[in-house]
């Protein structure tokens, strides 16, 4: 906080006065950056050291080189920075290792984050145990044009698919493919990959200008006809921007949107469960999620 | 007999993923130039689908490589002599630009300085050619991943063979979806068509390791090496009127370094090594009568290791083989004597994950010259030789635009002659 309030400066007056000041959004980001152990090398050392204590492995040598390290704003602002190993993920990067998942878990025996310390798919949640979904089950994909009341609209030719948004093989997170060079090596802009039956259902073919559409939105693409699709699905893969050659939506007359534009959220009540074993209920990731250390 | 060394690539097809790592590194290594925006010099294709440029394949159309004439003789497909000089104004048989595709850019601009707008910019592509606004309609690698592969994949030259003299249950639904990633560098012929039809005798083949090079200063753009490759891989460059293709990225061999496409392989799926061949034995097994045999004949050339080396009895009075055989050829190849017959063994470069190339801890007998230290004896280990260049031994003005003078690529490795890589 101290340190903080170094960086920030602190509030004169008022019920905040002598904190760190928060006001603007760069002082926000130091905040993050002095509280997170990824980036301010004291934290991370206390929580290893923490969790020393809990585990009796131990952690705190996977950061103890960085104790009296800090990353500030200013040095992501002039490189990508690496972060610190800390207790906040399950991974290691000492020494300049890659990051992988559990690499904690795996190599220091910390327990995993379930009722049993072990990996296990089981969960003996009462209402996991009411729908039966106490292991991964098989359920069949729900019919949205009933749930949604969306449908087919009568303006022009339309064919009702599922709708995917798969990884794509040239992208992984936040790094988007559409640089030019990955652009001259697909299809140049956004696009849509459906069957043939579905194409040919609606008078498309290869390279069509198509839109994709539901209550939530439109997206304006390419269509890709191939026979790897099956009938009735079709893909827009991940972080395609709707910055390159996309016109405007004749639907709404405005610009579409992206791969994202028309994926919903539908919850089912397993989705809210939290606080007993690895599931976690957050208002972010509706969904069982890792509980954080 | 005329032993040869050969820089060679093995590509295990079963680890492509298709990601391009290659052909975009490549691309920024080599034809990120004006005049070769549509090059590619490396390229990744997924079969079945019309390749780059599209059915390349079809050599009735393309007339690219050789075929035997009446007398059972090896001749270029796309003519002899005089039907060559007789086009050599208007050869009838290039690809066009469309047959690549057009390449383009886009008006970035346009998203970094635009004025408030009702609606968020887009950059447009535009022509890399005429710098005109264009819709795409088709890309270095447009049926990527089966993409559009019912209507193209029937156009696939090697499907319609497939279907004509094989089977017609080649189908493109989805349960009998197949295919699979063909990453394509410039083959480095032993017997390279694009050589033999070049009138200006600019392109060469090395002969310290068989990379297949255009020397910038003798091409004169007759493009006749663009119709003889019949791979398609020797580019026009509309810039500066020359031919350009892979180099093999032979500066980086030269320095011990795998090249660029190997180097940033993904799958780590290339492999770089040097292989010897009896170059007498080349134009022979091309000549094969019957072309389904050719692929049997074309091992012919590469000494076997399974032979008897001729070197005569071992110790124990048999004749040795493998390794012991291949040591007593590869000294006596150092030492001038070239191999007796029956031919030396594949010298077997231990190669390792990373792609690099590991030349055989070759001692430098004469000289013992370490460090890079120029040589001064008379004679130079053959394989040194292929992956270190000793001065005078590579061709002046090589390729690529620039007129420079190669020089010399110095050993980085304290070893010098020896493993570069450990």
């Amino acid at each position: 906080m101290e340190l903080l309030a170094q960086v920030n400066g602190v509030i004169a007056d008022g019920p905040m006065a002598g904190r760190p000041s928060l006001t603007t959004a760069r002082d926000a980001c130091e905040m993050i950056l002095a509280l997170s152990g990824t980036t301010n090398g004291r934290v991370a050392v206390e929580g290893f050291r923490a969790l020393e204590k809990r585990t009796g492995q131990r952690l705190a040598d996977l950061a103890e080189d960085h104790e009296g390290n800090r990353i500030t704003f200013a040095d992501t602002q002039a490189r990508p920075v690496p972060v610190i190993t800390s207790p906040e993920w399950s991974g290691s990067e000492h020494g300049g290792r890659r990051y992988t998942a559990f690499a904690i878990n795996v190599e220091r025996l910390k327990p995993w984050h379930t009722l049993t310390g072990r990996q296990h798919f089981f969960i003996d949640h009462d209402w996991m145990t009411e729908l039966g979904e106490q292991l991964p089950t098989f359920r069949p994909p729900l019919n949205m044009q009933r749930i949604s009341q969306d449908g087919p609209q009568p303006d022009g030719a339309a064919v009702e698919v599922r709708y995917l948004t798969p990884h794509s093989k040239w992208s992984i997170h936040s790094n988007y493919q559409d640089n030019q060079y990955m652009l001259s090596l697909s299809r140049g802009g956004p696009d849509v990959w459906m069957s043939v039956e579905d194409a040919e259902s609606i008078g498309v073919k290869d390279n069509d200008w198509i839109e994709a559409y539901n209550r939530n939105g439109v997206v304006v693409a390419r269509a890709v006809v191939s026979h790897r699709m099956p009938r009735g699905t079709v893909y827009m893969y991940h972080a395609k921007d709707r910055l390159v050659d996309v016109p405007l939506s004749e639907k709404s007359g405005r610009r579409g949107g992206i791969h994202n534009s028309l994926t919903r959220l539908v919850l089912k009540p397993t989705h809210l469960i939290g606080g007993y074993a690895q599931p976690v209920f957050r208002l972010q990731l509706l969904r069982p999620h890792r509980k954080p250390a | 007999m005329k032993v040869m060394a050969q820089v060679g690539m093995v590509m295990n097809l079963d680890k492509c993923i298709g990601c391009h790592t290659c052909s975009v590194t490549c691309k920024q290594a080599w034809t990120n130039r004006d005049g070769m925006e549509y090059a590619w010099f490396n390229n990744v294709e997924t079969r079945p689908g019309l390749g780059y440029p599209r059915t390349y394949q079809d050599q009735d159309k393309w007339k690219g490589g050789w075929e035997l004439n009446r007398r059972g003789k090896l001749v270029l497909k796309q003519g002899g002599r005089t039907k060559r000089l007789l086009s050599i104004f208007s050869n009838p048989v290039l690809p066009e630009v469309s047959d690549y595709y057009e390449p383009w850019t886009y008006d970035y601009d346009t998203l970094l300085n635009s004025p408030p707008t009702e609606h968020t910019p887009v950059a447009t592509p535009h022509s890399a050619i005429s710098g005109e606004p264009m819709a795409i309609r088709w890309s270095a690698n447009w049926d990527d991943d089966l993409g559009g592969a019912a209507e193209y994949g029937p156009q696939d030259p090697v499907i319609k063979k497939i279907k004509d003299h094989v089977t017609d249950r080649v189908k493109f639904e989805f349960e009998q979806a197949f295919m699979f990633y063909l990453p394509r560098i410039c083959e480095h012929c032993l017997n390279p068509a694009c050589v033999a039809s070049c009138p200006s005798g600019a392109m060469y083949k090395r002969s310290e390791d068989g990379i297949v090079l255009v020397d910038q200063d003798a091409c004169r753009g007759w493009r006749m090496c663009v119709t003889g490759c019949p791979y398609k891989k020797v580019y026009f460059n509309h810039n500066t009127g020359k031919a350009e293709k892979c180099t093999l990225c032979y500066p980086r061999i030269e320095a011990g370094q795998p090249t660029v496409c190997s180097e940033t392989c993904v799958g780590r799926l290339r492999y770089l090594g040097l292989f010897l061949y009896d170059a007498d034995r080349v134009a022979a097994a091309a000549a094969t009568p019957n072309e389904k045999d050719l692929y049997e004949a074309q091992a012919r050339p590469h000494p076997r290791p399974e032979r008897p080396c001729g070197a005569g009895p071992g110790p124990q009075g048999r004749h040795r083989r493998g390794l012991d055989c291949r040591r007593d050829q590869v000294a006596r190849v150092q030492v001038g004597e070239g191999v007796p017959g029956g031919a030396a063994v594949p010298p077997g470069i231990p190669h390792h994950a990373d792609g690099l190339v590991h030349p055989p801890a070759v001692a430098h007998r004469r000289c013992a010259a370490r460090d890079g230290a120029r040589c001064r004896g008379r004679r130079q280990p053959l394989w040194g030789a292929a992956i270190i260049a000793h001065p005078g031994r590579v061709p002046r003005g090589t390729v690529h635009g620039r007129r420079r003078r190669t020089r010399v690529a110095q050993p980085r490795h304290p070893l010098g002659h020896a493993f570069l890589h450990a």
